[in-house]
């Protein structure tokens, strides 16, 4: 097995530019069957085929709601052999070329080839080491070196701080990452101190994380228990963002590291906007909670929070959808199309005909020079 | 009115379908235990081929909770995104069925032979297969797709007179 960790770098990527084309920040790829083999530790290959992968969900074939039929996943994306998003040719006819995206964020979170069980919640923290490293090499070199319009957003044992920010020092520096994989459902907060460390280390490297939705974490998919109903998941699961985004701006996270920039992916856009107003409303009759907190609570999301558009908000009067985005910050919001999964966004449908060319660039462009820190293409 | 032989009757088996372009248009057509359908191969919200990858389900629905639960086999066509669905028969939306609704062609099975050709004034147009002219030997039937608007189009003036009037 060679690792990345043992090579130089001889992959000689350009800092991506997306000029003419588009950026889409959620594609998710699947390991074809054994990929990972050649990347795991024989000890680890070992375990992974005897005992399976356990996360809070179960073993990792398992998911923690009732899933939707077909694997909830876009019915004309199954490659001939394996699962959507295991075949680099059809990602590359179904979504590269097809919308002309320059610059494709890889989420991979499905080792065992169902989705939302990223390796990175394997309960056993060695082995969500071993296995996020074995993701993100085999990303690398199957997918981002052969096809350099694919970048990776990396896996990380992300409740081992030690091991995780170990990962993002080796891989940090690699031209084919551009960010690091955060999870909408994680033990603690986001804000929590024992997440900081990640924050450091990827400040250290220049990189920003993109939280992800997610299953797992040990907490209930929703804030009064388990989801009895796919739809009461799929809706409800913007929850955890919410409490994501209050524990980070509550924790003074954003005080401590003013270069992090957080994205929160597959979470709509709309919501935020209400639930911004009341935290703002509150902080102000209740700063006494928080007397360190150096801005208002809203003022951080200039800065520090970019949303992604998918699935994007369909009101009945397509006007709604351009104030929503407005409201939240036309800057900061990215356009997402979760190839290959069932309720995939097309760049070229997804915007009512009424919505401003001017904003429909900076979402499918311009807004993703700042937060992936790319030079300006223009 | 055009029609277009898409098929032997036997090309398309029960549960099956076959994807034909006519007219540019991608048409899917359906055979659910001999009943023919045909839609538009392309769904409303967000353009995905529709009858190329959709999924034929039932419906079920019930009066109030705890009712029994009435299922209306192969009547709904779920797009392969968003899951969308629309009733087979109509093409239009159980979820929006004002504002949504997918094209829909007539299909019919008439006798024919698929190695028969059209007489240059038949006043048919040439599809996949070609229907012949006088139908003198029947040696099989086909599917026939009528492309014809269901209703007819407005002329200019019609639409002109339907406009409120421009007002100072």
């Amino acid at each position: 097995m060679t690792t990345l960790q043992e090579r130089p770098y001889t992959v000689d990527l350009p800092v991506p530019r997306v000029t003419t084309g588009i950026a889409d920040v959620d594609i998710h790829p699947v390991p074809p069957a054994d990929a990972l083999t050649a990347y795991l530790p024989r000890r680890w290959r070992e375990i992974v085929r005897e005992y399976g992968v356990r996360t809070t969900n179960g073993l990792f074939n398992l998911g923690e709601y009732p899933q939707l039929y077909g694997g909830a996943m876009r019915a004309d994306t199954w490659p001939e052999t394996g699962f959507p998003g295991s075949d680099l040719d059809l990602i590359r006819k179904q979504l590269l070329d097809l919308y002309d995206v320059q610059l494709g964020v890889l989420q991979c979170i499905s080792p065992g080839g169902q989705a939302l069980n990223p390796a990175s919640q394997a309960l056993r923290p060695e082995l969500a080491d071993a296995l996020t490293r074995a993701v993100n090499d085999w990303q690398l070199e199957h997918l981002v070196r052969p096809e350099p319009r694919l970048r990776a957003a990396i896996s990380v044992a992300f409740e081992s701080p030690d091991l995780a920010t170990a990962e993002i020092d080796r891989l940090g520096s690699h031209p084919g990452v551009v960010a690091v994989l955060g999870l909408s459902k994680t033990r603690d907060p986001l804000g929590s101190r024992r997440y900081w460390p990640i924050y450091e280390a990827m400040i250290d490297n220049g990189l920003p994380m993109q939280v992800h939705l997610s299953q797992g974490g040990g907490n209930p998919s929703t804030g009064t228990g388990w989801a009895s109903y796919h739809t009461e998941y799929h809706v409800g699961q913007v929850q955890s963002f919410q409490s994501q985004l209050l524990s980070l701006v509550l924790s003074g996270t954003f005080d401590r590291y003013p270069e992090l920039r957080i994205m929160f992916v597959e979470g709509n856009v709309a919501h935020f906007v209400p639930l911004l107003q009341r935290l703002d409303y509150h902080w102000e009759t209740l700063r006494s909670e928080v007397p360190d907190l150096q801005r208002k609570p809203s003022e951080y999301l200039a800065d520090h929070v970019w949303v992604s558009t998918q699935p994007i908000d369909e009101p009945d009067k397509p006007a709604h959808l351009e104030e929503y985005i407005e409201e939240f910050g036309a800057d900061n919001v990215l356009f997402a199309s979760d190839y290959p999964h069932f309720d995939f966004d097309a760049p070229n449908a997804v915007f009512p005909p009424s919505f401003p060319a001017e904003l429909k660039d900076k979402i499918l462009r311009g807004n993703a020079v700042r937060f992936f820190g790319l030079e300006d293409g223009a | 009115m055009t029609r277009y032989i898409v098929a032997n009757a036997t090309d398309i088996a029960p549960g099956e379908r076959k994807i034909v372009e006519l007219e540019g248009r991608s048409v899917g057509i359906f055979n659910l235990d001999g009943e023919y359908y045909a839609l538009l191969n392309r769904c409303p919200h967000a353009g995905a081929p529709l009858c190329e990858h959709g999924t034929v389900f039932g419906v079920s629905s019930a009066e109030s909770p705890d009712k029994p639960i009435d299922y209306e086999r192969q009547r709904s066509l779920r797009c392969p995104w968003h899951a969308w669905e629309f009733d087979i028969r109509t093409g239009v939306s159980f979820y929006d069925p004002r504002n949504a609704r997918v094209r829909k062609y007539e299909v019919d099975v008439v006798p024919g032979s698929p190695q028969d050709v059209a007489g240059p004034d038949g006043g048919r147009q040439e599809g996949p297969l070609v229907l012949e002219g006088y139908a003198v030997s029947v040696e099989g039937d086909v599917v026939v797709v009528d492309t014809s608007r269901r209703r007819p189009g407005r002329t200019r003036e019609q639409a002109a007179e339907r406009r409120p009037a421009a007002t100072a």
